[in-house]
């Protein structure tokens, strides 16, 4: 049986603040400089004052709270990111360590970040198993036992 | 991730991957094999190209390194201008005539044409003589990166090496200046590898035109004394086959060319601090001008002044002092005070007997230049210390005699 939306909450007003959060991901993935979620912020006000869905909010007031929002968000989905990151290089240590397929490994950590709410993205998490594996490698001969600048 | 050559080596079990190979490196390079020497006779060893006195030659990567505002763009602006005109402008020998390219990687070409046209109305240079031959590159459109770190963060990559060497033989190139290196690339300046991969990137494009380049560095904090005060790590000097220091006039040195302690800023000297392929030669003096453009606007009436460094020889005592003159000079030295006491060098205590005052007076020279001139005497031998007995004090003193072998003008038979 679906549920059905309450008729309460199919009748109430809309949040205004919501589009605020929903910036944040795109701009800590780098997808979406932040001056450019700022400018989406302003218009999107100007329009809802436009409908009047301000009620009778300042714009000025309701894009600068809508900053303060997307900056929340940000912070916190860069933190996420940040653990999410640490958690699979604690994974994959030991799978590298025992000499698991890379296969296994990436899937590990691909599964890791799922389980996060996928807060970083494939390319990235491939990335940070790659790094792991390049550093865990012993130098080539060639090298001398080195690290090398180029 | 079959293509990736990170999984790849480690699903294989091998080592760590050069991720992007730079030329020494590469696989395809031969073994390395020890060959004899070959011992060739000296006659058939083709001798050093030489283009510009003994700072900048063919294939080799020279640098020059100067505290910043010393004068350092002009300088190097100018010496491109000479191999570019075969005009000896700055009192070196230009050895053939090239074209020369500019990278200013600091200021944009407005500034750069003020500054080549003041070095014009300077030296008196035609457009004739320059156009056509001489190329000018600013930073401001696109930059020049030789060296720089990869995506990856550890690799260095040679963006623009293979395009500045077609651009160097399509114009026919013979000097190429980088100013400043530190915008050539985006290593880190301090390590030591890094600075031997950028430092290498020029080393490859002299060769691979023979093309003589110029590097022009800053100094680090503190003062500037010799190459090791090139700011970062010492790879990049090292690398080069000359290194020439570019200092201002000291306080000391405007003393002894009696120059008023205002205008010594404008004086620069120019010091062969390393010289792998030359015997070191005497430091080289110039002298920056403000240079009328006549660019008045009618909110700006005088237009600008910009600097143009042109050769100056410090003031000569010796040439200026006829032999009568000094054999004079030295008659009195030699008669000694009236008194009976002789003169003497030196200016402790009784600064009466200080044979300097001599010179002084005869000449009208600074207290440096006479001691200078008196140092110099001593040197040569044409005055010598002898003990004497001193009448007015009643003991043994030191004093200056004159020989008279060695006089100015003596003949030595």
């Amino acid at each position: 049986m679906l549920a059905r939306t309450p008729w309460r909450l199919m009748t109430a007003p809309r949040n205004i603040y919501a589009t605020a959060r929903t910036l944040a991901r795109p701009v800590v993935r780098g997808q979406l400089p932040l001056t450019h979620a700022h400018a989406a912020l302003i218009v999107e006000t100007l329009h809802q004052e436009r409908t009047g869905a301000l009620a009778g909010l300042r714009p000025p007031d309701v894009v600068g709270l809508k900053r303060f929002l997307l900056g929340q968000e940000i912070e916190r989905q860069e933190t996420e990111r940040d653990v999410a990151e640490w958690r699979i290089k604690r994974l994959v240590g030991p799978m590298i360590a025992g000499r698991q397929p890379s296969n296994a490994v990436l899937a590990e950590a691909h599964g890791l970040n799922g389980l996060a709410g996928f807060p970083l993205t494939e390319h990235e998490v491939t990335s940070i198993v790659r790094r792991e594996i390049y550093y865990a490698l012993p130098p080539a001969p060639s090298a001398g036992g080195r690290r090398y600048a180029g | 991730m079959p293509d990736d050559p990170v999984f790849g080596a480690y699903d294989k079990g091998g080592f760590r991957p050069r991720l992007v190979g730079s030329a020494e490196h590469d696989a395809s390079q031969p073994p390395l094999k020890l060959y004899p020497a070959r011992l060739p006779d000296p006659c058939s060893i083709p001798p050093r190209q030489w283009l510009y006195g003994t700072h900048l030659i063919r294939g080799y990567v020279s640098v020059l390194v100067s505290p910043g505002g010393t004068g350092k763009s002009a300088l190097a602006m100018a010496i491109v201008m000479e191999l570019v005109a075969n005009r000896s402008l700055l009192k070196n020998h230009v050895f053939s005539q090239v074209n020369g390219a500019i990278f200013n990687l600091e200021d944009p070409m407005e500034e750069l044409d003020r500054r080549v046209a003041a070095l014009m109305i300077h030296h008196r240079i035609g457009k004739h003589e320059l156009d056509g031959r001489l190329f000018l590159h600013d930073g401001e459109a696109r930059g020049l990166k030789l060296a720089s770190l990869d995506s990856d963060g550890f690799t260095v990559a040679y963006p623009d090496e293979q395009a500045l060497i077609e651009q160097i033989r399509e114009n026919n190139i013979g000097i190429v200046v980088c100013d400043p290196f530190a915008e050539s690339h985006s290593l880190e300046e301090n390590s030591n590898p890094h600075m031997v991969k950028a430092a290498a990137a020029w080393r490859r494009v002299a060769r691979a035109t023979g093309c003589a380049v110029l590097l022009v560095h800053h100094v680090r904090k503190g003062d500037a004394t010799g190459i090791d005060a090139a700011r970062g790590a010492k790879a990049l000097t090292d690398s080069a086959r000359v290194g020439l220091l570019l200092t201002t006039m000291t306080a000391a040195e405007a003393e002894g060319f009696g120059i008023a302690e205002d205008d010594r800023f404008q004086y620069v000297r120019l010091d062969d601090v390393k010289r792998n392929m030359a015997p070191a030669g005497r430091a080289r003096w110039y002298q920056l001008c403000q240079v009328p453009l006549g660019n008045g606007a009618p909110g700006y009436p005088n237009g600008d002044n910009v600097a143009a460094i042109g050769a100056w020889e410090p003031a000569n005592v010796w040439q200026q002092a006829s032999v009568p003159d000094l054999n004079t000079a030295l008659d009195r030295i030699d008669s000694g005070l009236h008194n009976g006491s002789r003169y003497t060098d030196s200016r402790r205590g009784d600064t009466t007997r200080w044979a300097g005052n001599i010179l002084i007076e005869l000449f009208q020279v600074t207290d440096k230049q006479a001691a200078n001139m008196l140092a110099a005497w001593l040197k040569s031998g044409v005055l010598f210390r002898e003990d004497y007995y001193d009448k007015p004090q009643r003991k043994e003193r030191s004093g200056l005699q004159v020989n008279p072998l060695k006089r100015p003008g003596a003949r030595n038979e």
